[in-house]
């Protein structure tokens, strides 16, 4: 896998549905100076409107689902989204929770599952050069 | 060619000039803006602005509102002062004259004193 035509940077947008922050701190922590992923041109913005690609952590509650659905309608196309953790990929140790509506593939679209609980920084920028291939593609065949 | 110039005592300056300026500008600003890209989808979700998640409201803060701590400071004074603004033309001309007999008195006063 190789990365060739997307010559610009790649913003990500990150919401959380619900999550304990374990992700979450996994996800900043990929951009602290030891993983620093800015240097590639990966950084958070602040709205779905400037992002390529949605970090999703958590498992979905009652409460985010609306939010998370309009997060993600209000991205540009073409985009991707991440689902970061356990929680959010299966419903980890919340499965089958009364509050629960998700895991994230029952609200959105899914591209890359990043499993974990919570996932390493590593696997977090693993998941998000996939993503970057994957969003490659969807521009290429535009 | 049509020279149109104009000499000030501080130089000379031609509006073709401007114009020209002006059509510089357009171009770069054109050249600038078709670098740009067309994602959004007008009519969907994606020309709605963001509000963390939520329904944005039809009411929104606005600029004005930065200046609530003012106008609450002020709102005695601003309470009278639209008190007075009527709408009705005799309330003003009352109020003209009144002034007008305030600073005659003062110019009165002054001018004895």
């Amino acid at each position: 896998m190789s990365i060739k035509d997307l010559n610009r940077s790649l913003w990500a947008f990150h919401v959380n549905t619900g999550s304990c922050n374990g992700c979450d701190i996994e996800i900043v922590a990929a951009l602290t100076p030891r993983y620093d992923v800015e240097r590639f041109g990966i950084k958070l913005v602040g709205t779905p409107r400037h992002a390529d690609v949605l970090l999703v952590t958590g498992p979905v509650t009652r409460d985010m689902k609306d939010k998370l659905k309009r997060v993600y309608d209000q991205t540009p196309d073409p985009k991707v989204v991440m689902c970061v953790g356990n929680c959010g990929s299966t419903g980890g140790v919340f499965y089958e929770s009364y509050n629960l509506v998700g895991p994230v593939d029952r609200i959105v679209p899914v591209d890359v599952y990043v499993p974990g609980c919570p996932p390493r920084p590593e696997a977090i920028i693993d998941g998000v050069v996939k993503a970057w291939k994957k969003l490659e593609d969807a521009e290429a065949k535009k | 060619m049509i020279d149109i110039m104009f000499r000030t005592v501080s130089g000379v300056w031609s509006p073709l000039a401007l114009l020209a300026a002006a059509a510089i500008i357009i171009i770069v600003v054109y050249l600038i803006r078709s670098t740009g890209t067309k994602k959004y989808k007008k009519g969907t979700e994606q020309t709605v602005p963001f509000f963390s998640g939520g329904v944005a409201p039809e009411k929104n803060i606005h600029p004005g509102n930065l200046y609530w701590g003012f106008f609450e400071a002020m709102k005695k004074y601003y309470r009278w002062m639209v008190r007075l603004h009527t709408g009705i033309v005799n309330d003003y001309i009352y109020s003209f004259v009144l002034l007008i007999v305030i600073v005659a008195a003062v110019i009165l006063i002054g001018g004895m004193a």
